[in-house]
Order: C-alpha cells, then structure tokens, then sequence
C-alpha cells in the first residue's frame, strides 16, 4: 500500500505560512547572542505502519516502566546494585545522581513522567534505541502543530489515509498533570524565560493543556507549599510543576546557589509531598550514556520480561572483554565520552588518524569507566524534498511516553533529519530540520 | 485540571504594553495615512503638522526618508515597525493566554513589515493588511481571552494609548473626553490597578475643558497625569 | 566526656526590605556517636515560618521564609552538649560520594603528584600524612579566597582559611581513594565557625584538622554538618527578591563547663 502525499508537497509553501503565522521557532545561541529561527519543517511525513508501531509502543511501554523502576530502586533500595546488576560506580559517579533525591517518593513511583526516546531504524528494519531522555525532553509540540496545519491545508490527504491523530498530546499530559497533582492545586509549566531554545513549545503546551505558563520568581514556598502570586497579591496553591528547568537549577537552597530560575526550597515542598514535580529531579541518573548499557538488563530485573526494543550493540570497557574487544575494534566503533564535563564527546573511530586513536585508546586505558564504545548503525535515510527533489537524508525519532497512573505511548513523535547529506548528527541546533511522524493503519 | 484565574504582574504587564504597542500601531499608520495623502500634491504647510507630531525627533528631510523611516526604521521607536516588534515582544509572553490564532495576527504583520522593509516597499498601501489584522487582533482576543480581567487589563492599556495619541494629536475635546470615558470604564472593572488620586485629578482636568491653563500646558499635564494612572 | 555551652548567633540586615527572604540553616550541633545534646533552643526572628528536616548528607536543617518584606534577619542557636572521643560509626549511608572529586575538591595532574603516599601505609597513616602535607604546604591568609574557591585554585596558590585547608586535604585523600568529607562546627577559643575533615577508614569516621596540624581529633570541636564539600552544608544559605545589600554578623562562643 502506498501513501499519496503529492497534494501535501505540492501546498508546502502554504504550509510554511501557516509555520510562521503560528510562530513555530527555536532559539538558537550563536556567539553570545539569542537568535530565533523558524525550524524547517518537511512535508513528507515518516510513515509508521500500525503493525510496526504496536511492536514499538510494547517495547516502549515496557523500556519507561523499568527506568521508572530503576529511578525508584536508586533512590530507595538499591537492591539492582546490591544484586550486582549494575555496578555502584555507574550509579554514584553519574552527574545525574543526586543525593538529595534520596528516599524522595514521588507520586505512584513515577519519575520519568515524559520520557523522550531517540530511535533510529537500521537498514535492516530493526529500530534501536540510541538515547533515553529523561530529564525535559523537548520536541512533541512540533508534530502536534505541524498536524494541525497540514490537516487544514491538505484535508484530503487525511481522508485519504487513516493516521492516528497526534493532537491529543495535550490531553495524555494534562491527565497525567492531574493524575500527579495530589493537592489539587493549579497545574503550572515553568520555563526559564523566552530566550530558551524551546520556548514555542513551553508557550504551546501551555495554551493546549490549558496549564498557566509561570516564569522565575513567580512561584514562591510558604509553609512548605508552593504558591503563585497574582497582581493584587493573591495567591493559589500549586500542585503540580512540570519544569522545563533543569535540575541543578530548581533550588537555589540545595543546588546551584546563584540560580535564579529556581525556587528556593522547592525540594523540601517537593520531599514532604506538597507539591509534584514533573520530570521528577535525579532522573538523570538513568539517562546517563554509561548506564544506558544496562536498560535491558533492568527490563529482564525488574519486569522478569525479555526486552523488546534493542539498544546499538554498546560495549562497556569497564568490563575485561569488552575492554579488550573495543581496543581491538576501536577503528570501526563510536566511541563516546560519559562524564560529561570531559567534553570529549562522540567520537567515529573511522574519522581519526593514528596518532589520535592512539591517543584515545591511552584515554581508554587509563580511565575505562569513562568511555562507552557502540558499534555504527547503518540506518535507513528518509525522503526529504529540497528544492522540488526528493533526497534521501539520515532521520532518527524521538517517541514520547507519558507516565501518570498508566504508561502511554503517544502515536507520533518528532522526527529530526540532517540536512547535511554526510552528517549522521541530527541535532536541531545545527540546521536540521523535523517531519510529522504518522502512524498508519495497514 | 485547575485553572487558575490569577493574573502575574509580570503578566499584567505584558497584557498592558501589548495593548499600548497594539493601538500605537494603529494609530500611527493612521495619521501616517493622512500625512502620505497630503504629501502626494499638497503644500508643505498642509501636512507638516502632522509631520512634525509623527517625527518628533526630526529624524528625516526628505518626504521619502519620512515615508520609509516611519514605516520601517528600527532605530526610530516611534515607526510601524518598532511599534510592532514591540507589541510583539509582549503577545509573544502571553500566547497562553490570548491563544496561538490571536498572536498570528500579529505574527504576520512583523513578518509583512519586515519583507516590505526588505523590498523597500514605498507604497502605503501595501500595509494595508497591518490595518486589517490589527482589528483582527482586537476582535480574536475579546473573542478568545476567557480570563475577563486579563482582557480588562489589556483594555486599559489600548485605551491609555489612544487618549494619549488623541492629546498628542491635538484632537478636540469632545473626542478627548469620550476616549478618557472609555477608559475609565475599563478600570472601573480593575479597581486595585487603579490610582485613585491620579483619577481625581484627571477628572477635574476634564470637567475643566482647558478654559483655566494653556493648550500646551493642559496638554502635558494630562499626558503626565494619564501615565501614572495605573498601577501598572 | 566534655561538656560546652555553645552560642551561635548571626543577623543579617539588608540596606533596604527585601521580599520572600528564603532560609536554609544547619546551625544546630550533629547528634551522633560522639556528640549528645543536653539543651537546645533556636530563636528566629517571629515573622519567619521555619521548619525542621533532614539534608541528604544526614544533617539537621531548618528551612522557610519571611511571611512579610523585611530588612532583619536574626537568629539564635545555643544550647549545651557533652562530646565524646572524636570517632562516628559508618551504619549504610553512601560511602562512594565521599570518594570521588566533587566541584569544589576537583584534582589535576600536579595535585595527584603532590598527594601521591607510600602504598603500604594505612588510609589513617595516610590521612596523617596528607594532613600535615596540607599544613606545611599552606599559609594561613585571611581574605585571599572566597566560599567558592575550589581545591586547585588553593593548591596553586598555597594560601588560604580553613575551609581551604579542608578541601585541600579532601582532595588529596580521594586522590588516594580514601572517603574523606567536609566538616563545619565550633572550635574553642576561635570565636567564629571552623572548618575540618573526616576521613573513613573502612569502620569509622575520624576527625582532622589540618588548618591545626591536628591530626585524630579528640576533643574540643562541636561538629555542625558535614558533606562532600563546603557547598553541601553552609551554615547557611538565604535568597530574596529585591536589590538590597546584605551584611551578616556572626558570633561564635564554645565554652567548656
């Protein structure tokens, strides 16, 4: 069966119109100085088979309630580490970790609230996951507007074919916004401020979820309760954050002192139950490139269930034999640096000259827990048009997964293309572009 | 999912200067319109007036200069442009708020602008859409705000501009005392933004209808008087 | 056994009223193995709601806010307590944070060389060393550091306060894989907080001073809070909204009864 989008790509210059009413940007930061581009949006969407995507949806499910897991046993039990499964270095070195999470239960064990998955599917049909976000993955407002529009623009085409509807993002985050908010306070996003990169997108899910949209220094805790004050000075109860500020910003009390994005004493509103704080803080714990390798082990620990979804083949040098194994294989490998401060990065063992590999496998051999090595996936390129030719360009998708009560996997996801044809990077900062994700039924 | 009813200063603040910047928009293509007719075959005493109240910096030389720099130029706050660059910088906080079909509006017009600007559109009559989605904008958002007092606050601050620019434009009394009624019936329904003291006194001021002090002076009094008048 | 009558009292008066004033103090002295509190009491100005807890390095805070604008903060912490020999019990906890850099005792490849100590001495026999190292090393030098100054830029510059002499040693000791952690509490006769190091042996925990040259602490230091670093248990820590300046004075007294 195939999709007919030539209706949608011949109305694409009405689409971008509609892009630019709608102000769909990104802030990009470029020498000191805040920039807002439109991000580039491709008509022809990534076509995702309902069967397909019913086997991705399990796998996802099933990969978010063992980090959620995880997350729990960390701050808790430890009983994975104690158990030998995951070894405490992996744990208590990553930047992620946060002591002051300890013994911190969030409502219904949940931690990773929005969890953004970044797949990519290999040429030979098998998708792998190459990266958990945890912490405040960004990117399901994109597909949800660009849905709205292209709907608008392009009915037909929607008649046409049976793509699952994607707007109701707004709808799983608000019922999980409720689910969490105990208290029944009011239910707030709060954005560092209109020079985020992804700012569009706090203001979008604001107007969508029907949440209020609150900026640092308009929340403050009183009590040990979180409150948003009004013009006149009256105050309501807030009951449920989802913060697009990161962790060692959110209180100024215990993290970074000079913050001023944060609330000072957030966390012990947070400790004591006050208030529900979504992405829960720490999660960064288990997003980390070094304990990315032991997801699935954490499937089969926790779930007693065979992963579904594969990771990229990942050797841990920690290990002996995949120590030896990557110094052997190193030219044909992706090596990558986990203790992010490093800065060394990610790194293609194709890409560098003797003396440089040289270099990184001393690196190697001197700091072995520092360094994951994974083998590069051919993965498949999608159409894009540019120009009025289609050209094919690497792609990978982000999947949201929404935990409240339940464990849903949104039916899309943002997928991100490199417009560069020689460049596997598919990072929005550096020129790439997005498509609308469908999923179709057979 | 609770709502919340309450309006952040901060937000009140957006809320106000969107609708100043909004209404100066039009305001000053309005009067930039009438200035452009002049120019096409009058005398130069017949739309320096107005000329002068727009360009009160004395920016520009030429009639073309005063053309361009007053539709486009960045650097001189009192152009369309600016004007709405401006108004923008504030809807763009509130899209929440005033919803994503209200702030296109505005979107559109910065966009319409700046290709103009780029093409160095002479023709007036090419902003003609920036008239259009300007009132487009007031009626999607007394449509679509559902917070009364965000609209309220809003309001206020549309109808502070337009007393303003009615003084500045010399406008009668008679125009000068229904503007100020319209706004007082905004806040009225704001009765905590308001300085009551400055109300008293403005009051009095228009009651008075200029007979006791000099144009200039009335004038200027009332502009100062009129910008203190919200808490904002 | 050792009894003190201790006296911790600060204001901080701001140049004009600042909102939503937010405190965090650990300003009250640590229960454990060595230390038992026979009296306490904590005065706060009354326009402050403040509340008790727990750190997530085990010690006791108390944290809240003004209720309304204010240009005074003061408080009061005094109280008596009997102290032991200087010696804690490790019961769980996570010993691991204590064992790697943390931003403030980060290491470099000059620092690891100045460190380095003879493998077949004991963690104790090596923490000695290590602290004495610091003392000899170093130069007691009000003013030339600030909270923030992390352990290279002291190394580097060999001069400092107490605190700087602490993150020195912490630094050194995880340099040679030895737990070691950040300690701040009253010391007799010194009229201010102090600073020191407890370093863990596989059992316990033992007290150092190196800003002393003390090595096994005994006696005569009433431990506050400890962490990984100065930053993990300031005595305390405030925010405010408003443009005020801030001045704070503090007065310390230990007494032996």
């Amino acid at each position: 069966m195939s999709i007919k989008i030539k209706e949608l790509t011949e109305s694409r210059n009405t689409v971008n119109k509609w892009m630019e009413r709608y102000g769909v940007r990104f802030g990009v930061y470029k020498n000191g100085v805040f920039n807002e581009q439109l991000f580039p949006f491709d008509p022809v969407p990534r076509i995702i088979w309902k069967d397909d995507w019913d086997y991705l949806e399990q796998g996802l499910r099933q990969r978010v309630k063992a980090l959620n897991r995880f997350l729990w046993d960390i701050y808790h039990d430890k009983e994975i580490i104690t158990d030998g499964i995951v070894p405490e270095e992996f744990v208590y070195s990553s930047k992620g970790y946060l002591p002051e999470c300890e013994q911190i239960s969030p409502t219904g064990g949940v931690y990773a609230h929005i969890a953004g998955i970044d797949l990519v599917e290999g040429k030979d049909g098998q998708w792998y996951v190459l990266e958990d976000n945890l912490r405040i993955p960004s990117g399901a407002s994109y597909p949800m507007i660009a849905r709205e529009i292209t709907r608008r623009v392009s009915p037909s085409t929607f008649t046409t074919h049976a793509v699952a509807e994607n707007r109701d993002y707004a709808d799983l985050l608000r019922d999980m916004m409720d689910e969490m908010n105990d208290n029944r306070g009011i239910s707030v996003i709060l954005t560092p401020g209109r020079y985020n990169s992804a700012y569009f997108e706090h203001s979008y899910l604001a107007e969508k979820t029907g949440a209020t949209l609150v900026y640092p220094g308009e929340l403050f805790v009183e009590d040990n309760i979180v409150y948003y004050t009004g013009i006149n000075k009256e105050r309501t109860r807030v009951g449920c954050i989802y913060r697009r500020v990161s962790d060692e910003y959110m209180d100024p009390m215990i993290f970074e002192a000079s913050s001023l994005l944060g609330i000072p004493n957030v966390m012990q509103a947070y400790k004591a139950g006050n208030v529900a704080l979504v992405n829960a803080p720490g999660n960064g714990v288990a997003d980390d490139k070094g304990i990315y390798y032991f997801v699935p082990k954490m499937v089969e620990y926790y779930l007693d269930e065979k992963p579904i979804l594969q990771n990229a083949p990942t050797y841990l040098p920690y290990f002996k034999e995949d120590y030896d194994f990557v110094l052997k294989n190193i030219r044909r490998l992706v090596v990558k640096d986990v203790s992010e401060a490093g800065g060394y990065g990610v790194v293609f063992g194709k890409d560098l000259q003797e003396d440089e590999l040289e270099k990184l496998k001393s690196l190697i051999i001197e700091q072995p827990r520092r360094w994951i090595a994974q083998e590069v996936i051919d993965f498949k390129d999608l159409e894009i048009l540019e120009g009025n030719e289609f050209v094919e360009r690497k792609a990978d998708l982000r999947a949201f997964v929404i935990s409240g009560k339940e464990t849903k996997v949104w039916r899309s996801g943002l997928t991100r293309f490199s417009r560069n044809p020689d460049s596997f990077v598919v990072n929005s900062s550096q020129g790439g572009g997005f498509k609308d994700t469908w999923v179709v039924k057979n | 999912m609770v709502k919340s009813t309450i309006i952040s200063a901060h937000k009140a603040n957006n809320l106000f200067w969107l609708g100043r910047y909004e209404e100066r928009v039009y305001i000053t293509l309005h009067q930039l319109s009438k200035c452009c007719d002049k120019m096409i075959d009058g005398e130069t005493k017949d739309y320096l007036p107005i000329w002068q109240k727009l360009d009160t910096q004395g920016n520009y030389q030429t009639n073309d200069e005063f053309t361009v720099g007053m539709m486009y130029d960045e650097t001189n706050p009192a152009s369309i442009l600016s004007a709405q660059t401006k108004a923008m910088d504030n809807a763009i906080l509130l899209r929440e708020e005033i919803m994503s079909e209200t702030l296109g509006y505005l979107e559109m017009s910065v966009a319409l602008l700046k290709e103009c600007r780029n093409k160095s559109e002479r023709n007036f009559c090419r902003l003609q859409p920036v008239i259009d989605w300007s009132l487009a904008f007031w009626g999607a958002a007394e449509q679509r705000l559902h917070n009364h007092e965000a609209l309220y606050i809003m309001m206020m601050g549309r109808n502070v501009e337009n007393l303003d620019m009615l003084l500045r434009f010399d406008y009668n009394h008679e125009r000068i005392a229904l503007a100020y009624d319209s706004l007082k019936r905004y806040i009225r329904q704001m009765p905590g933004l308001l300085n009551e003291d400055i109300e008293s006194q403005l009051d009095d001021l228009i009651a008075s209808k200029s007979t006791k002090i000099s144009d200039t002076e009335y004038k200027n009094c009332m502009l100062s008087l009129l910008n203190q008048l919200t808490k904002i | 056994m050792k009894r003190y009558l201790y006296n911790y009292q600060t204001i901080v008066t701001f140049s004009e009223a600042v909102s939503r004033h937010a405190v965090m103090l650990r300003c009250q002295p640590a229960v454990n193995d060595f230390q038992t509190i026979e009296q306490e009491h904590v005065v706060a100005s009354p326009d402050y709601s403040l509340s008790t807890g727990t750190d997530a390095f085990g010690n006791r805070i108390l944290f809240g806010s003004a209720r309304k604008p204010q240009t005074v903060f003061a408080y009061v912490s005094t109280g008596i307590v009997s102290t032991e020999t200087y010696l804690q019990k490790q019961c769980g906890g996570n010993i691991f944070l204590y064992r790697q850099p943390s931003r403030l005792t980060g290491i470099n490849e000059a620092m690891k060389a100045a460190a380095a100590t003879d493998p077949s001495m004991t963690p104790v026999e090596k923490a000695e060393e290590l602290c004495h190292r610091v003392f000899n090393m170093m130069k007691y030098q009000p003013e030339t550091t600030t909270v923030d100054t992390p352990a290279s830029e002291v190394f580097a510059r060999q001069c400092g306060v107490c605190q700087d002499y602490a993150h020195l040693m912490i630094a050194f000791c995880r340099a040679n894989d030895i737990p070691a952690r950040y300690v701040n509490g009253f010391l007799e006769g010194t009229g201010q907080t102090h600073a020191w190091v407890e370093v863990f042996d596989g059992y316990i925990w033992q007290g150092f001073d190196p800003t002393h040259d003390c090595e096994l602490i005994q006696q005569g230091y009433v431990k506050l809070a400890h962490g990984r670093d100065s930053a993990d248990c300031p005595v305390s820590r405030g925010m405010f909204c408003g443009q005020a300046v801030q001045q704070t004075q503090i007065n310390v007294t230990l007494q032996e009864l």
